[in-house]
């Protein structure tokens, strides 16, 4: 039965959602959250709080146990990317087998994907490591070649589970930025899972921060910020107060005491 | 600090001349008759003069070891397959596999010789009994061991049970498949030569187990070793062709693709 679909097919929206698993643990509990089309949100929280299985019920990957999931992943499936936080490539297979995959799987072929594969590899920088195997990058590298993977379908949807958790600072902040400079011109709706405030501030328009056992919504922020997200924005005051009451909120939710 | 490469290649054909070059010292100077320990100039020389009458039965051993292997990869596969697919299937079917992988094939080789007319179709079964187990049991791990979140990218973008195992469980699963390849190589020699043993030197095709009984028979212990080393050398040439075959289809990207 097709979920009842909300006014834009881009948009998604989580009502009253609980998810516990076999054995009965409670991961979510009447979890509610909407996302604008074109908007990116963050999901902040501490380990454990539910925000991947989130993220997986967003996806389809889940069912939930109970509340409703809209989400184009079922109304549009195919005009969905998922990005885990290990690159997760075929290691058998080159950088452009690995990003034709999706297209592959619809069958199109090879001649035919390279006209969308090409661009899209030369965008993430990885224009001359077509024909290298995973093993051959640097973890940046990988990242890369996974998020052309998933914007190589032009999706509707990005759901991202802490993509740049594993990488070094510096690579980071560059892939983030790349991810800005392709996910606003397009306007991809986009949700994003991680633990670091700074990323969550810099990188969305808007953070909703979890708590723990069971996961709930604790609290949600609109970010202030200039168009042009950049190293100025990075540096302003703007953002550290924005970051510091998030954090504040985060610790809240941690059930910590800030003094 | 590493050896230098010349010296890492050559060791081990070192080591073998070396033991060569003793055992043919030992046998000369300490005047060992030729019936209790031939030198290996003596093995090489009845090798020779006697390769007209063992080829055919070198063949036949060649024969039903690669008879066996293919049935075991062929086996080995199609069970893992389904095990992979219907878990239920697995707990029906695994302790018989299991059952048949502990009993020794030389125990269960005479009664295999009783139910099963033709000899040769009761040696393929005793050498395909040893062969199949670990292919099977590789090639499951192999199939188990697919990346879960690959599985789900595979589930995400819609792909079909068929490009699921073209794209993702074959090449996932062809390492420890390959694993299973050369470990069941190795077995389906062992289980040919001795499920031939036990069957004795019986009827008009017959391998070198039946050789080495004959020339035991008739203490001639220089064609004993002649047949023990055509199997050695056979033993060893499988092995270097399954090493490189996985070379060949996964030396690049996985490490026990790499030759040893």
């Amino acid at each position: 039965m097709p979920a009842p679909t909300p006014s834009d097919p881009a948009a998604l929206a989580l009502e009253q959602v609980g998810k516990s698993f076999p054995g009965g643990a409670t991961a979510l509990d009447a979890v509610s959250l909407r996302v604008a089309p074109g908007e990116f949100v963050a999901l902040l929280g501490p380990s454990g709080c539910g925000k991947s299985t989130v993220l997986r019920l967003v996806a389809g990957l889940e069912a939930p146990s109970t509340g409703q999931v809209h989400t184009p992943a079922h109304t549009h499936p195919g005009q969905t990317a998922f990005v885990f936080q290990d690159p997760t490539l075929m290691p058998w297979a080159s950088v452009f087998d690995n990003v034709w995959l999706p297209l592959r799987l619809r069958g199109v072929p090879r001649h035919e994907a390279a006209q969308r594969v090409t661009p899209v590899l030369a965008r993430v920088g990885l224009a001359a490591f077509a024909q290298a195997l995973p093993a051959a990058l640097s973890g940046g590298m990988r990242m890369r070649a996974s998020m052309a993977r998933a914007l190589v379908t032009a999706p509707r949807l990005l759901l991202m589970d802490e993509p740049f958790a594993a990488l070094d600072e510096i690579t980071r902040q560059q892939l983030g930025a790349d991810l800005l400079a392709w996910q606003r011109p397009a306007a991809i709706t986009t949700l994003f899972v991680t633990h670091s405030v700074s990323e969550a501030v810099f990188l969305s328009e808007r953070v909703l921060v979890m708590s723990a056992r069971p996961g709930r919504v604790a609290a949600g922020f609109t970010i202030e910020a200039p168009v042009r997200r950049d190293a100025a924005w990075r540096t302003s005051t703007a953002y550290a107060a924005q970051c510091h009451r998030v954090s504040q909120a985060l610790a809240a939710a941690c059930g910590e005491v800030i003094p | 600090m590493n050896a230098p490469r010349w010296l890492r290649r050559g060791v081990g054909v070192l080591s073998l001349a070396g033991l060569l070059l003793a055992w043919e010292a030992l046998v000369r100077l300490a005047h060992i008759p030729h019936y209790t320990l031939p030198a290996p100039s003596l093995v090489a020389q009845t090798l020779f003069a006697q390769f007209g009458s063992l080829a055919p039965s070198w063949w036949f051993t060649l024969k039903i070891t690669l008879g066996a292997l293919s049935l075991a990869c062929l086996g080995g596969v199609a069970l893992a397959a389904a095990f992979a697919l219907f878990p239920l299937l697995e707990r029906a079917l695994l302790p018989w596999a299991v059952v048949l992988q502990v009993t020794p094939v030389v125990a269960i080789a005479p009664l295999i010789l009783i139910y099963v007319e033709s000899t040769t179709a009761a040696l393929l079964l005793c050498a395909w009994i040893v062969a199949f187990f670990p292919v099977l049991s590789n090639t499951l791990a192999g199939l188990r061991g697919t990346d879960p979140h690959l599985r789900e990218l595979f589930r995400l973008y819609g792909a079909t049970p068929w490009q699921r195992l073209r794209h993702l469980l074959a090449p996932s699963a062809l390492p420890a498949f390959l694993t299973g390849l050369h470990i069941a190589t190795g077995l389906s020699l062992i289980g040919a030569v001795t499920a031939e043993m036990v069957a004795g030197a019986a009827g008009r095709e017959t391998g070198l187990a039946s050789r080495i009984l004959e020339a035991s028979f008739r203490t001639e212990t220089p064609k004993m070793f002649a047949a023990l080393a055509l199997l050695v050398l056979t033993g060893v040439l499988l092995h270097w062709l399954t090493q490189a075959l996985s070379h060949a289809l996964i030396g690049r990207w996985h490490a026990s693709g790499h030759p040893h």
